[in-house]
């Protein structure tokens, strides 16, 4: 059995949602217990569709004590202040053991350029912590992630909601910028775990679900059932996210 | 916690489904706005029916379903030739040329082995489900006792099915995507699939959300649930995994990956 780490699972309502699917804190992280994922990071919905700052305050209360659970928080440019100055919100960071941050540019209405979000860009480098973006506009433009790539080298981003139709792009952004990696929750082309292993080796690749809007099932089985090496499939489902954790330094 | 499922307790063991899956959506082929890998070449598409344990994949052609349909079906009728019982095929009807030119191509295959329907696509052929211009591939669908599937995305889609499945009731139609990601529209897929005897579900999607195949389940029965994949459009074994770890019971998981397409296919797959 893979031992599977899940790089992108929400606590918290959101504003649009299926029926049937799972309500609550307890029954999300019982459900992943069932797909047989026993870690995960977590954010709150309220720090993507609210301010940051209300969601991340949320987000302790409902995974405080649950083993296997690792906080990630929304962050956006210091302009405003809302979360501190760039001290407080690095030493914020550390002291709530962060271990991943979302940047929402289109949720949030900030602009992605390195003239206003720069020194948020260059601390998280600084830090190395990883960085979950989406690549759609008007997150970020390919040109614009391009951009956020090669200026902070050192950066992990880890792209989410990778769609089945960027390969002809995003595998050049691949091949050109190593700090990218790609989550794989909507990532389904066809061999395309295989492809991209093939190309760019097993390191780019993280495991994620999207619990509990999207099923856990559908990852867990994509990999489980691929013909890799274990070795790769284990770096997928939790050697890379482990790696990429081990490398924050809060006080750098 | 052990899964209460074989298999979703089998995937989680690495071990194969030990089920044999019919999966009612595939295609073969290029296709203009992506890479698929293999070039999803017949043989790649055999080599992951065998890791996701699939059994018979009911496909069309993407040629058949864009531009060339009669090249599409072709290839698709020759796949199924090559590899009798593991391939069924769904001829494609493109309704914008002159209905006898495309009957007169489906007339050509239908005594081909594994041809078992139609294939209708609203989308790349831009012509509605209920359009009268599909009306022939009805006729000729009810005539030869074959299935008819349809892509379906959004609420007009559905709507367009239903007409066609009650003035069509010896059809069985089966409905593409379930209507796709908007979530009024598989909700009116699941009353379709309700009301009417002849319509069928299809999980084909690449947004995998939770709690849909329960809700499919709970509002339509299993039994009008039948597993799809878009292979090589799509990777299949997210789709399985799907239905492997659906919160039903594994007798339901059986109808929907393979018994109710088998059913469909009895005395229509030769």
């Amino acid at each position: 059995m893979l031992p599977f780490f899940d790089a992108h699972v929400t606590v918290g309502p959101r504003k649009v949602v299926f029926k049937e699917q799972v309500g609550g804190t307890e029954a999300t992280f019982r459900r992943l217990e069932e797909c047989g994922i026993r870690e995960s990071l977590v954010h709150h919905t309220r720090s993507v569709e609210d301010a940051p700052q209300t969601g991340n305050r949320l987000l302790a209360g409902e995974i405080r004590g649950r083993p296997g659970t690792h906080p990630v928080w929304a962050l956006m440019p210091f302009s405003t202040g809302e979360l501190g100055t760039p001290v407080e919100v690095r030493a914020a960071l550390k002291a709530e053991g962060i271990r991943a941050v979302i940047l929402a540019p289109a949720a949030h209405q900030w602009n992605n350029a390195e003239w206003c979000a720069g020194d948020l860009y260059a601390m998280l480098e600084a830090m190395r912590m990883p960085v979950f973006v989406r690549y759609r506009p008007p997150d970020y433009t390919w040109d614009e992630l391009h951009s956020l790539l090669v200026n902070h080298p050192r950066l992990p981003v880890i792209l989410r909601n990778v769609h089945y139709t960027v390969d002809r792009t995003l595998f050049r952004l691949l091949d050109l910028c190593p700090n990218l990696h790609m989550e794989t929750s909507k990532y389904v082309v066809f061999f395309g775990i295989e492809d991209v292993v093939r190309r760019f080796g097993a390191e780019r690749l993280i495991f994620g679900s999207e619990t509990p809007f999207l099923s856990p099932g559908s990852p867990v089985t994509a990999l489980a059932l691929s013909p890799l090496p274990q070795g790769d499939k284990e770096k997928i489902a939790r050697g890379n996210l482990v790696r990429l954790l081990e490398g924050i330094d809060y006080d750098a | 916690m052990t899964p209460e499922s074989r298999f979703a307790a089998n995937i989680l063991a690495g071990r194969p489904m030990g089920f044999p899956i019919v999966d009612c959506h595939g295609h073969l082929g290029t296709f203009s706005a992506m890479h698929i890998p293999f070039d999803a070449d017949l043989d790649s598409v055999l080599r992951m029916m065998d890791l996701y344990g699939c059994e018979t994949l009911c496909l069309s052609h993407n040629a058949a379903i864009t531009s060339d349909a009669p090249g599409g079906n072709l290839l698709a009728c020759r796949a199924a030739a090559e590899h009798p019982g593991r391939i069924a095929v769904y001829l494609a009807f493109n309704p914008n040329y002159p209905a006898a030119y495309g009957l007169a191509d489906i007339e050509s295959h239908a005594a081909d082995r594994g041809v078992i329907g139609i294939k209708l696509h609203t989308e790349t052929h831009q012509v509605p489900a209920a359009d009268p211009r599909n009306d022939p591939a009805y006729e000729m669908a009810r005539g030869r006792h074959w299935v008819v599937l349809s892509h379906t995305w959004g609420v007009a889609d559905i709507k367009g099915m239903e007409h066609m499945a009650r003035r069509y009731p010896e059809v069985p139609v089966i409905m593409g995507h379930s209507g796709g990601t908007e979530f009024a529209a598989v909700y009116e897929a699941i009353r379709v699939a309700r009301q009417c005897p002849n319509a069928f579900l299809d999980l084909t999607l690449s947004g995998h959300f939770e709690g849909l195949v329960e809700l499919c389940v709970k509002e339509a029965g299993a039994e009008k649930v039948l597993f799809g994949s878009d292979v090589p459009f799509l990777d299949p074994r997210g789709s399985v995994g799907r239905v492997a770890f659906a919160r039903i019971p594994d007798a339901d998981k059986e109808k929907i990956l393979g018994d109710n397409m088998r059913g469909l296919l009895r005395d229509r797959f030769r």
